[in-house]
């Protein structure tokens, strides 16, 4: 079980237009803003609730995505992982955190908040990891048992793919609130 | 044994031969990596799997500041002529006659979910589209189609394309018959065929049940088939009418009759002798003119049928041409459920006006098609799934592709109409409006396409957004138009055949480019593409939906009752649009209105071809401008020519509207050339044709040669179609001058070519 595709997505809660994104992004090219190369915008505004607003690029695609109706910021990473990047574990941080940069960028440019509260991790590839619930037990324990802590405090992990074995493995993690 | 591969996964799922040419796909991408194939044999292959090319694969991208190269990481490796390895492409998938069934459906969204962006798109030829995949995912993803059946053999490249067929075949109320099996039979016999894997050129087959709807849209491919009955001996025999010849592209060609009342059986042999004909006597050198309609009017029809005839009878015979009747049913699909009829339960919101617009009434009592419209026609892979299991709940197998980029459920049966209403509402796929106004249909343009000049896509859904806000309130006759956007001259949103169709172009301000449009008016939708509309004007892209609105209000205050958009303008007459678009065809300074030099739905300051114009190079005196209006003018007397039957007129001025806009490039370097045609196409010729300043990057010289070949011989017989084709040409030859005066202008700007006014 060792993934090539996987995705994080950071939830937003508020009011979002997308129009208003379309140049954002574009500016985050132009600035070379993110982690890997970017190429392109594509833009799927009018799909409802479909992939929304993407940055499509070599390594992995960044989006402001709506799938499910609930909108929020994601990273997919596709391929030519980094040096270091040889662990379930590691390959989760590396999406995290340029998931994480985008958000940053997201609150920069446009005051856009995501919720810290929870995130989804989507795998998207069946072969290596097919929805099944041994998959996901395995990326539990790797979620929950992570050395590295990228997750912050977890309070409870979910599998939100169904049994559906056409689904591609969907957790989401809910992150307790860091005492002040 | 743990499984680490797809190969390894799909191994007994897939066709054992389909599974070989995949593994040499494979094993040819790694030779090609190893430098052991040379580009354009790869670039061939790659292509004849449908993997294709994608914008931005050379490797360069204007981002709005700048043109910029892209870094990949191929570390100069190539998968074809200036396209970089790991640029992304586009894989095509060949959905023949769109016939598809939900496990393929929901195969397609999981590789747009792993592979691509989530998006499954559906061209105008009822193939589908995933964009952004990168080539060495392809074989897996070829893997996974094969075991559910679909192939991508074929899907590009010089060789016999996806065959369309009316997506209402064997539900249809005006078919002759059901074309599925013949078209199906069709797709595998010439598939891989060693008949034609010579070909210079794509080639383009469709099917059609009956003459007059527009369906298959049998008149403009290379090979159309029209079915037809009659009574032999007290029997209903099936035929079918055999068009050759058609095509859109650049200067769009009406298929002609090759042969009337060909008996079933003999279609495949037939098709097979039209092959060997193309593929021996077919141009192979000159890309612009290999198509077959060029040697259908290089040969003319007669000489093309005799060779066709002669060839058919010294064809090795092949079981194949007649073994698949013995399986023709009398009809290709069962219904999963019996036929009902609604019976006065309550209805949910929406549904009468989707009733209204995307139900279909089957010739089978109690079933109906309905047509899921798709904007722009993008589903997403999450609608893809439940699309799958609607289909599995209510209809079984049966869902089409259709050439207007939605996708269909047949076999409805009428009580379930509610409930499937309500489920695909709950996907964002019960939209209203399929096949009118709103449904506007759109090439991928400069969101993907390496040729689109503008964004055809932008347009139409900012026109879609707009005709939406307000068709509650829009003129019934305003409904029922046919749009049709094409990013380029190519016309793969096939605007010569919608009621209003514009493709993109660009001109030049200030030293900038400004996306624009071509307004293409009174093309035929009916009798499969039954007339060709022709260019009335370029106008800025921002000007677009304003013009849109004053045609349409226009139409709707003028026409006679009953009276088609097609009719009307050929009554009110292109002149009087022309005047009616005229206002809009001016573009405001940049000061003034910035946003007149970017696109729909890109902020980025608009390129030409991705090219940049480079910083301010000081304001140029554009001679040029003033000259080519000149061109312009002619041409468009000519069309009027043409309209009022006045063909050598038309045909002689669409030749002057050339030598004028060559003579307004010339001028900008040589102001003395004067008026002498010899001349001018002289002095034409060497400095810009022969440097390949007034070469297209993908048509190269095609346009050039348009006033070249008309210089060097006038036609001996002027009718119609020539004088269209010539207009068609001399339009083309006024664009390719306003993007080389564009290019030159750039170099300038970068200290190439000394602009010498400026």
């Amino acid at each position: 079980m060792f993934p090539e595709r996987i995705q994080i997505k950071l939830f937003i809660t508020e009011e979002i237009n997308l129009a208003d994104l379309v140049s954002v992004f574009h500016g985050w090219i132009q600035q070379n803003e993110l982690d890997g190369l970017v190429l392109d915008v594509a833009d799927y505004r009018h799909v409802p609730n479909g992939p929304g607003l993407l940055l499509m690029g070599h390594e992995g695609d960044y989006a402001l995505d709506l799938a499910d109706g609930r909108p929020g910021v994601t990273y997919k990473h596709k391929r030519d992982w980094p040096a270091g990047a040889d662990t379930v574990a590691a390959r989760l941080g590396v999406a995290l955190a340029r998931v994480r940069r985008a958000a940053e960028l997201l609150k920069r440019d446009t005051g856009i908040n995501v919720d810290p509260a929870r995130l989804e991790i989507r795998i998207a590839d069946r072969l290596a990891v097919p929805n099944t619930a041994e998959s996901f037990e395995a990326i539990q324990q790797i979620v929950l048992n992570d050395p590295q802590d990228v997750f912050g405090p977890i309070s409870a992990v979910r599998n939100v793919a169904g049994d559906d074995p056409r689904n591609a493995l969907t957790i989401e993690v809910e992150i307790a609130p860091v005492p002040v | 044994m743990t499984i680490t591969t797809w190969k390894d996964q799909l191994q007994t799922a897939i066709e054992p031969s389909l599974a070989e040419e995949i593994d040499l796909f494979e094993n040819q991408l790694e030779l090609k990596k190893q430098g052991k194939l040379t580009d354009q044999v790869f670039g061939e292959t790659r292509l004849r799997r449908g993997a294709y090319g994608q914008r931005y694969d050379n490797g360069q991208r204007h981002d709005g500041i700048e043109s910029r190269t892209l870094p990949f990481p191929s570390d100069g490796l190539t998968k074809g002529a200036e396209t970089v390895w790991d640029a992304p492409g586009m894989q095509r998938i060949k959905i023949p006659y769109g016939g598809l069934n939900p496990e393929q459906l929901e195969a397609m969204a999981q590789l747009a979910e792993e592979y691509s962006d989530n998006i499954l798109h559906i061209t105008t030829r009822q193939d589908i589209q995933l964009h952004f995949i990168h080539l060495e995912d392809t074989p897996d993803l070829m893997r996974r189609l094969g075991a559910v059946g679909i192939t991508t053999r074929e899907a590009c490249g010089n060789s016999v394309r996806n065959i369309c067929g009316c997506p209402l075949a064997g539900v249809c109320r005006t078919e002759a018959f059901d074309i599925t099996p013949y078209a199906d039979a069709m797709t595998w016999f010439l598939m891989g065929h060693d008949d034609v894997q010579d070909f210079g050129r794509k080639f383009k087959i469709a099917f059609s049940g009956c003459a007059d709807e527009a369906c298959g849209l049998v008149r403009f491919h290379d090979l159309g088939y029209v079915a037809k009955t009659e009574i032999v001996d007290g029997e209903i025999k099936r035929f079918f009418d055999v068009y050759v010849g058609g095509g859109l592209g650049t200067v769009p060609h009406q298929a002609k009759v090759l042969a009337e009342m060909v008996p079933e059986a003999e279609i495949l042999p037939q098709a097979q002798a039209v092959s060997r004909v193309f593929a021996r006597l077919g141009e192979k050198k000159n890309r612009n003119r290999a198509r077959l309609k060029f040697l259908v009017a290089k040969l003319g029809l007669e000489e093309f049928q005799r060779l066709v005839e002669e060839e058919r009878k010294i064809l090795p015979h092949d079981d194949r041409w007649t073994s698949f009747l013995q399986d023709v049913p009398e009809q290709t699909e069962v219904a999963l459920k019996p036929p009902t009829f609604l019976n006065g339960a309550p209805l949910p919101e929406g549904f009468n006006d989707w009733y209204a617009t995307n139900v279909y009434h089957q010739r089978q009592e109690g079933y109906t098609t309905i047509t899921i419209k798709l904007p722009l026609g993008d589903i997403s892979s999450d609608q893809a799934y439940a699309l799958a299991d609607i289909a599995r709940e209510y209809v079984g197998e049966s869902l089409r592709a259709t050439v207007e980029q939605n996708l269909v459920l047949r076999w409805v049966s009428e009580k379930d109409l509610p409930a499937v209403f309500s489920a695909l509402d709950r996907w964002g796929l019960a939209d209203p409006g399929a096949e009118k106004v709103t449904d506007i249909t759109s090439c991928p343009g400069t969101d993907t396409c390496k040729l689109g000049i503008a964004s055809s896509r932008g347009l139409s859904a900012e026109l879609r957004d707009r005709l939406i806000e307000k068709n509650g309130s829009l003129d019934p006759a305003i409904q029922d138009l046919k749009v049709k956007v094409s990013g380029c001259f190519n016309s793969c949103g096939q605007h010569h055949v919608a009621d209003i169709g514009f493709f993109g172009n660009s001109r030049r301000r200030e030293n900038r480019a400004v996306p624009h449009f071509q307004v293409v008016l009174g093309g035929k939708w009916k009798d499969n593409g039954g007339a060709y509309g022709l260019a009335i004007g370029a106008v800025p892209s921002r000007n677009i939906p304003a013009v849109f609105d004053t045609i349409t209000e226009t139409y709707a205050a003028d026409r006679t009752a009953e009276e088609t958009f097609h009719d009307w303008i050929g009554r009110y007459g292109k002149k009087e649009v022309r005047t009616l678009i005229q206002p809009f065809m001016d573009v405001p300074s940049y000061a003034e209105k910035p946003e007149y030099f970017s696109d729909w739905g890109d902020p980025r300051e608009f390129t030409m071809s991705d090219m940049g114009i480079g910083e301010c190079a000081g304001e140029i005196v554009s001679l040029f401008e003033i000259e080519v209006a000149r061109a312009e003018g002619e041409a468009f007397d000519a069309l009027i020519d043409l309209d009022e039957g006045r063909f050598v007129e038309a045909e002689a001025g669409a030749y002057k509207a050339m030598i004028l806009a060559a003579r307004a490039l010339i001028r900008n370097q040589y102001i003395d050339i004067g008026d002498d045609p010899d001349r001018i196409v002289a002095e034409f010729k060497s400095r810009f044709f022969d440097t390949k300043l007034f070469f297209d990057r993908f048509a190269k010289g095609k346009f050039g040669r348009y006033l070249f070949s008309r210089h060097a011989e006038a036609p001996e017989k002027i009718d119609e179609e020539v004088a269209r084709r010539r207009i068609e040409e001399a339009n083309l030859f006024i664009e390719a001058a306003h993007a080389c005066d564009a290019k030159i202008a750039a170099e300038a700007g970068s200290g190439g070519i000394p602009n010498l006014l400026a």
